[in-house]
């Protein structure tokens, strides 16, 4: 492929600032991986920089031979991998609806999605209506049901079906197909990307939920991992250093500083993982051709 | 088509009733319900035991992940006394102790005995509305119960509507504020012991300044909770922020002659590189790693929390610390107020105990309480087990360290008494000295030197009047606005600390803000006779 | 949205008739029937609790039992002057975000999009995400150890190759602003660019051809073909962030602010949680979230206005 002379100095700049970016990214994490594994003497001292001074996986240990850590990871996979199912689903569906041009109550179900995205009435409602009134304490859906429906997405989405060339659809009228229809097999692989994108960040959301633990859940079991995290890891080892009452932190000789970076690895891993299988869905031109009708 | 998406929903709904199946299952109050109703019909000679629920605080004692809190052998001990049954029990992660605290009272499913440290005025305000068992009455018949507080401090268990929604834990004579020194660190500038006046204990820093001059001798955080060996040596209290007695009346420290006084000597320290000048946006961790590393003289903590430092220094390497209590030094001016400078007598700290009015087993509720209060569980919670965690050695008490350290969250069950006793404290200094770098005779020097040093401290604070301070509530509005008002001051004060304001803007802006404040000043003023005379101040 | 020529109307089968169509309509509800009802439950009942703010909310007494006490809790704060300062303070750094933060991903979308490998690309863009899984705690103890001035490498920076003095950027009021949005941005920009790259990988291959034959070279690509591919999508997110405008994340800041910069630093996320959750004042807090609710949904009433004039695309 020739390039022209203005091509290669753009390419060369566009590599310049890449760098430059991947740098002021990747010198910090690397700080932090590097404490993470660090030797505890090392970092009390402030000795660690971008490279691991001695060698220490004890935090990771720790966290992962936890015997709550396997139900804690079984039940954030769980709830997150059927929050993302569900949720995509049903945000789907509602962004084709509300991208039809006039469907009678349009506008009154428009408000109805977007009020609630502006008002909302606050932590104890909501905390008396899933824990008092529906008895979903201690409960899969406490954490699940309240997630499916988020406005944002829905109007993200929205904005890339309303983006579909009308002659596709049209077409798809014509050949007699029904609105189910047409939102499975026209509309849906034609936002894919966009649907990816959403799915990758209510997984995320999901995969970081810890709050409706603290709110719903009384038992161990019920536990997911940002809790864990939070709960074990934090409480345990970083308000130790609690000042007043006397605390007797026991054989543990691992600094915060180790786990706290840890957990935070251990957190990000799963997503990080399983991106490249989202970024599929992002390499241009993969639905080229399929569009044209 | 349609079919196959009606197939999908069908298969999602169903998946969602499973999903709710397999979840752990309702509360287990239910299951208690149940089994309370049939209790007569027992079939075992013993009375039906009383089944309780309990939510309870650790304060950041670290226990094993296999704890139970339902099932372990200190709450057996105690259930066996009480002839109760701990079903469950809520242990929320300390950071968020006051969420769910709060929920749990707005649920409506509340436990029945209830540890929390959201503090007096939370538990007294929600007591106000019926949420807990009034207990003057239950208090003055318990055997037990009646023994805990002398008149005076029952006295002082009462809300202002004269009635006890909450016990408190025992009093704390083992703990008073305090700043830690770095011993080891005079003793090699040549001193044989503690500077005690102001000019020396500057002389000391500037020493330590000439000899290292990367050291920090004095460090602080943002806070400012950490800079009380200036401001109370100058009679100062309240951190330099806030509210304060002084002679008779309530002021704000601001008004207080001595202030100036302090921001000068602070101003000096900086310019001299004696303070670490970075302390405003110094955060937890920055701070405890200069205290770790920067060579510190002098830095502040209570004892209670300074005993946790022993063993951190040979911990992280450094060798040969000896890290004790130090006492205020004495300024000579007629206008410090020793009671500014001591904290005074022993109080109560935040914990509070208390029985729902919603319980089902109120007797049951008291009993177990009761035995929380007992000597059994004081002796199982600082010493354990006699031969297990201690042994007795012609006559003393020994404690078996290994062993003890491996059941180190007994203390979390010391909840009623205080936790920083005097006992409490000889014991765990003995523990954490032990695990130093020092050889038999300096670890006994050590040992010798902290006692006697926190003694003396603990002897200086309760050598003043109880503060009335203490013992007034604001009202809620007036408490929403202190909380601003000393954000405000704190900011003038560091700025004026770090010489960002001369002393004469500090005049201005000092002058503005008591202006603005000034109803604060007039409610403490107002609450003022009442507390004096709850403080035994005449 | 295209608009629609009068022939297009005619060949269309069954949409553009007012009034309930049994066919249509009933198709729709199906689709919209499952988010209604989770809104409705989830969302709409729960409303009910605004009445809280104007109570005074006591726990046990619960939403019902607690008493009446009108506007007492918005006057609280509407009349304190902190809350003024907070509010201003608020809305300047988050238009500082939407000014400095906004265009960076886009910008960095279109770059990257440039690269001519793709494994540089999935590579760069796994990086560019990472920081966003960094909690703030640790961020923030970034943010300050670089910040540093005694051993933070930028005033190393300064003293040794400027040999100027030290300077506590995290003390000084002129800098906190400026420090927050770049800092929230290098958190966020990655993340934030996903909905760009996805939606430029949507754009039509041909578009680029047609484009190159008429002779267009990069930059001139770009602007025809890449922008108004991304054109939609960039619309909604600035609206709606706009529409957020009054909320700020309460963890960035409270980590890293001080006593010092409380003055432009303090946003209402923070004041309300002093207020409200260390002295547990539900009522305050939610009279405080309504306020923010309303000043929100006027702001994103006229963005919206806005954009649907400019634009052609509106929210509602």
């Amino acid at each position: 492929m020739k390039k022209s002379l203005g091509e290669k100095t753009f390419q060369i700049i566009n590599l310049f600032a890449m760098t430059f970016i991947a740098a002021i990214i990747l010198l910090p994490l690397m700080h932090i991986f590097s404490i993470s594994i660090s030797d505890s003497i090392a970092i009390s001292t402030m000795k660690v920089g971008i490279f691991p001074k001695g060698f220490n996986t004890a935090a990771y240990k720790k966290i992962i031979g936890d015997a709550i850590f396997l139900r804690a990871l079984f039940n954030s996979v769980l709830v997150t991998v059927i929050v993302t199912a569900l949720s995509l689903l049903v945000t789907t569906m509602i962004s084709y609806a509300l991208s039809k041009e006039y469907f009678y109550g349009k506008k009154f179900v428009t408000y109805y999605f977007i009020i609630t995205m502006y008002f909302s009435g606050g932590l104890i409602p909501t905390y008396l209506l899933i824990s008092r009134y529906l008895k979903l304490n201690n409960n899969y859906l406490a954490y699940i049901l309240p997630a499916l429906v988020n406005v944002f997405y829905i109007i993200v989405v929205r904005s890339q079906i309303e983006a579909v060339p009308k002659s596709l659809v049209e077409a798809a009228y014509i050949d007699g197909a029904g609105e189910y229809q047409v939102l499975f097999k026209i509309i849906f692989p034609v936002i894919l990307p966009t649907v990816a994108a959403i799915g990758m960040f209510i997984a995320l959301g999901s995969w970081n939920m810890w709050y409706s633990v603290l709110l719903y859940a009384s038992k161990r079991e019920m536990w997911t991992l940002q809790y864990f995290l939070r709960a074990v890891v934090f409480e345990k080892f970083l308000s130790s250093y609690a000042d007043g009452v006397m605390t007797i932190v026991g054989a543990e000789n691992i600094p915060p500083q180790n786990f706290q970076m840890a957990a935070i690895i251990l957190v990000a891993l799963p997503i990080v993982a399983i991106y490249p299988f989202v970024q599929k869905y992002f390499v241009k031109g993969i639905l080229a051709g399929s569009v044209k009708g | 088509m349609k079919r196959k998406v009606i197939l999908l929903i069908t298969l999602m709904l169903v998946f969602l009733l499973v999903l709710n199946a397999c979840s752990s299952g309702n509360t287990p109050k239910d299951n208690s319900k149940d089994a309370v109703s049939t209790g007569a019909d027992a079939d075992t000679s013993n009375q039906p035991k009383d089944k309780l629920r309990i939510f309870q605080i650790t304060a950041s004692i670290t226990y094993p992940d296999s704890f139970d809190f339902t099932d372990n052998f200190i709450v057996d001990e105690l259930e066996e006394m009480a002839n109760v049954e701990i079903v469950e029990a809520i242990v929320p992660p300390d950071t968020d102790v006051k969420t769910k605290f709060n929920l749990m009272m707005a649920s409506g499913d509340i436990c029945d005995v209830i540890h929390t440290t959201v503090g007096p005025a939370d538990v007294y305000a929600l007591g106000k509305t019926g949420a807990f068992v009034e207990l003057t009455d239950i208090i003055k018949e318990s055997p037990t119960l009646s023994k805990l507080y002398t008149p005076a401090q029952f006295e002082l268990l009462k809300a202002d509507d004269g009635k006890i929604y909450a016990l408190r834990a025992m009093l704390v004579d083992g703990d008073a504020s305090s700043f830690a020194v770095r011993y080891d660190l005079l003793e090699e500038l040549g001193y044989t012991s503690m500077p005690d006046t102001m000019e020396g204990w500057i002389g000391a820093m500037r020493k330590l300044k000439a000899k290292y001059p990367d050291s920090l001798p004095y460090i602080s955080r943002e806070e400012l909770h950490w800079t009380s060996f200036v401001f109370k040596s100058y009679g100062c209290e309240a951190n330099g922020f806030g509210w304060q007695y002084y002679k008779g009346k309530a002021i704000h420290t601001f008004e207080n002659p001595m202030y100036k006084e302090a921001l000068k000597t602070y101003r000096m320290m900086i310019d001299e590189g004696l303070m670490d000048k970075e302390f405003p946006t110094d955060k937890v961790q920055d701070f405890q790693d200069k205290r770790l590393n920067r060579k510190v003289l002098v830095n502040q903590q209570n004892i209670g929390g300074m005993v946790d430092w022993i063993d951190r220094y040979p911990k992280n390497n450094i060798p040969k610390v000896i890290f004790i209590p130090g006492q205020y030094p004495k300024i000579n001016d007629d206008r410090i107020e020793k009671i500014s400078v001591y904290g005074g007598p022993p109080t109560f700290n935040g914990h509070t105990i208390s029985i729902s009015s919603t319980s089902k087993h109120k007797e049951g509720a008291v009993r177990f309480i009761e035995a929380l209060y007992s000597d059994k569980n004081k002796e199982l919670s600082t010493w354990g087990r006699e031969g297990i965690e201690y042994s007795i050695v012609n006559g003393e008490k020994i404690l078996n360290l290994d062993k003890a350290n491996e059941t180190s969250w007994r203390m979390i069950y010391n909840f009623p008494f205080g936790y920083n006793t005097k006992e409490k404290l000889m014991l765990t200094v003995k523990q954490f000295i032990a695990s130093t770098d020092h050889d038999e005779a300096g670890k006994q020097r050590y040992e010798k030197l902290f006692i006697e040093n926190a003694e003396k401290t603990i002897e200086d604070s309760f050598s003043v009047d109880m503060n009335p301070f203490a013992f007034i509530i604001l009202d809620t509005d007036t408490g929403t606005r202190l909380t601003e008002a000393q954000n405000e001051a704190r900011t003038i004060a560091i700025k004026a600390m770090i010489g960002e304001l001369s002393l004469e803007e500090f005049d201005a802006e000092a002058a503005a803000f008591t202006k603005k404040y000034q109803f604060i000043t007039d409610e403490y003023n107002k609450k003022l006779p009442e507390a004096k005379i709850k403080a035994g101040i005449k | 949205m295209t608009l629609l020529k009068k022939s297009d109307i005619q060949a269309i089968t069954i949409s553009e008739q007012r009034g309930f169509k049994r066919n249509r309509d009933l198709a729709i509800y199906g689709l919209l029937l499952p988010g209604m009802l989770l809104v409705f439950i989830f969302n709409y009942i729960p409303l009910f609790g605004i009445i809280i703010s104007f109570k005074e909310f006591s726990p046990f007494q619960g939403i019902m039992g607690s008493p009446w006490v009108g506007l007492k809790n918005f006057k609280f704060f509407l009349l304190d002057n902190n809350f003024w300062r907070v509010m201003k303070n608020t809305l300047i750094i988050n238009i500082m975000q939407i000014i400095i933060g906004f265009p960076v991903p886009v910008l960095f979308a279109l770059l990257l999009n440039e690269l001519w490998s793709v494994k540089l690309k999935k590579i760069l863009q796994t990086i560019s995400y990472l920081p966003y899984f960094i909690s703030w705690v640790v961020a923030a103890s970034i943010v300050s150890s670089i910040l540093s001035p005694s051993t933070g490498i930028i005033n190393m920076i300064i003293k040794n190759t400027f040999g100027m003095e030290a300077i506590h950027f995290l003390a000084k009021k002129e800098y906190f602003r400026t420090i927050i949005v770049l800092s929230s941005m290098w958190k966020n920009f990655g993340m934030n660019a996903v909905y760009y790259i996805a939606a430029i990988s949507s754009i039509d291959n041909e578009l680029y051809a047609a484009a190159k034959i008429d002779g267009a070279g990069k930059l001139r690509q770009i602007w025809h073909v890449t922008l108004p591919g991304i054109k939609s999508i960039a619309i909604v997110l600035l609206v709606l962030q706009v529409g957020s405008i009054v909320s700020i994340g309460f963890e960035q800041i409270f980590l890293l602010y001080n006593a010092l910069v409380y003055e432009v630093g303090d946003v209402i996320s923070t004041y309300t949680y002093r207020l409200g959750i260390e002295q547990t004042r539900y009522s305050l807090t939610t009279a405080i979230g309504v306020t923010q609710s309303i000043v929100n949904f006027i702001l994103v009433y006229f963005t919206n206005r806005l954009s649907r004039t400019f634009a052609g695309w509106s929210l509602w």
